[in-house]
């Protein structure tokens, strides 16, 4: 008994040494194995990583925090450039953005007019930029040294546009349908009535007539307006739609005609340089030379006149 | 209890403080050494035993952070907190430059046993002269932050060290 308490006392006068002598034993040991991915190693690890994984979150937005805190002060210069660089940019991006939708929106014409043209191989053609347009009188990009010539027909794949007046060397001047110079002859109603297409003359009434339809004749509202063809027009091209039939004197009448083709809107049109007949029609008739005669010196009111 | 308890969380909050946050007052690649700076105290202020527990958690915890064998920092810590505690019940460690001469040759000490120990583990990785040419700044560096650290830990432990010290009066 007293044995065992000696024991116990000495221990306790030496446990610091002891315990000391423990812990190195079990690190020699420990380091000797090589415990470094041990079960203790892995499961330490974890508890750690997760006791320590609070403050790190805290520690990454106390430095956010700061960061941004003193960026504003320290880095002003550089900010005040980058934000310089990307208001040049945003502007960059816009101009593009705007470029971009204009050839979208001229990629989808050219394409329509491309379309156009692949479904009327009749029709030989040949392409025109609008430069300016005043009081439906168009001017367009290219001239006689293209090949226009004079009473050209001007079409869009919704319809005649109008003709051509005046050709200069590297531009030329079509008269639309709105314009007062402008007459084409032209078929209408169910009995495909012969008539003349004049435009008003001025901007404010974009509407043209179907002049010298005669009283028997009968033409409604909603019919379609085509050409009636010869040597300058190729005819069945649409020109537009009735909208109503007036009293012209005493014994005619004019149909009012909305034009399909509006031409404050294009921005390109064709010029007919060769319409073939449909065949139905070349079928019936002997065969004739269907170029145009041009160019055709006589005054238009002499040209187009009924 | 209360006091182990204490002890316990402050240990464990030094060892993740020490393996998060010290980044933040690093001096060219040198950090103060946080846990021996525990070891230090504990072995000033209670008892070389309670010094080598300390050692023990934090070393475990410095071990699990960096690719050492479990044990390299214990050993390096524990044999450190027997030796200051053993030397401090013959100094007058009242005085804080005695406390931070402590820790300075402690610092050194457990520096060169570190080194030792890491060029006795892996000889092929170990280059003497840069782990050396580590432990001096490190020692002063750790040295340097004594009075702050041991002020705090004497706040926070101050209830518990009266009776020990009105014991020894």
């Amino acid at each position: 008994m007293l044995g065992a308490r000696a024991i116990v006392r000495g221990v306790r006068s030496y446990r610091p040494s002891i315990t000391l002598g423990v812990i190195v034993a079990l690190c020699l040991i420990s380091m000797a194995s090589g415990t470094r991915a041990s079960l203790l190693g892995d499961a330490v690890r974890k508890v750690v990583s997760v006791a320590a994984s609070p403050f790190l979150l805290t520690m990454n937005v106390a430095q956010d925090a700061v960061e941004y805190t003193t960026g504003a002060v320290v880095s002003y210069n550089a900010a005040t450039r980058d934000a310089a660089d990307l208001r040049d940019e945003l502007n960059r991006t816009r101009l593009d953005l705007s470029r971009a939708a204009t050839l979208e929106r001229e990629n989808d014409r050219l394409r329509n007019l491309l379309k156009f043209v692949r479904g009327n191989p009749r029709l030989k053609t040949m392409s025109a930029s609008i430069l300016q347009r005043s009081k439906g009188m168009l001017t367009i990009d290219v001239g006689s040294l293209h090949g226009v010539e004079l009473s050209m027909c001007a079409i869009t794949k919704d319809g005649i546009v109008g003709i051509v007046t005046r050709v200069e060397p590297t531009m030329s001047y079509v008269a639309s349908l709105h314009h007062a110079a402008c007459s084409i002859e032209a078929r209408t109603g169910s009995d495909r009535v012969l008539g003349i297409v004049r435009g008003s003359g001025n901007d404010v009434n974009q509407i043209c007539q179907v002049q010298y339809i005669d009283l028997k004749d009968h033409v409604s509202k909603g019919d379609e307006v085509v050409s009636a063809g010869g040597n300058v027009y190729p005819a069945e091209l649409p020109i537009g739609k009735v909208l109503r039939v007036q009293k012209q004197g005493d014994l005619l009448r004019a149909a009012v005609v909305q034009p399909y083709a509006n031409p404050y809107t294009i921005e390109e049109l064709l010029l007919v340089q060769v319409a073939l007949p449909k065949p139905s029609a070349m079928a019936s008739r002997p065969e004739v030379d269907h170029r145009f005669a041009m160019p055709d010196d006589r005054p238009l009111q002499e040209r187009f006149a009924p | 209890m209360r006091l182990n308890v204490l002890w316990i969380v402050i240990i464990i909050a030094t060892a993740l403080i020490h393996a998060t946050w010290l980044d933040a007052v690093r001096v060219e690649g040198v950090l103060p050494d946080l846990i021996l700076l525990l070891v230090v105290y504990f072995a000033i202020a209670f008892d070389e035993e309670r010094a080598m527990y300390t050692g023990v958690i934090g070393g475990l915890f410095q071990d699990v952070a960096s690719t050492t064998s479990i044990g390299h920092n214990v050993l390096c810590y524990v044999l450190v907190a027997y030796a200051t505690g053993r030397i401090a019940n013959r100094l007058v460690t009242e005085n804080p430059a005695v406390k931070t001469g402590l820790v300075l040759c402690a610092a050194l000490i457990h520096g060169l046993l570190h080194s030792a120990l890491f060029y006795v583990a892996q000889p092929q990785l170990a280059s003497i002269g840069d782990i050396i040419g580590r432990i001096v700044p490190t020692a002063f560096y750790t040295a340097i932050a004594t009075p702050i650290i041991f002020f705090m830990l004497d706040k926070i432990f101050q209830s518990e060290l009266k009776p020990i010290q009105n014991r020894i009066a």
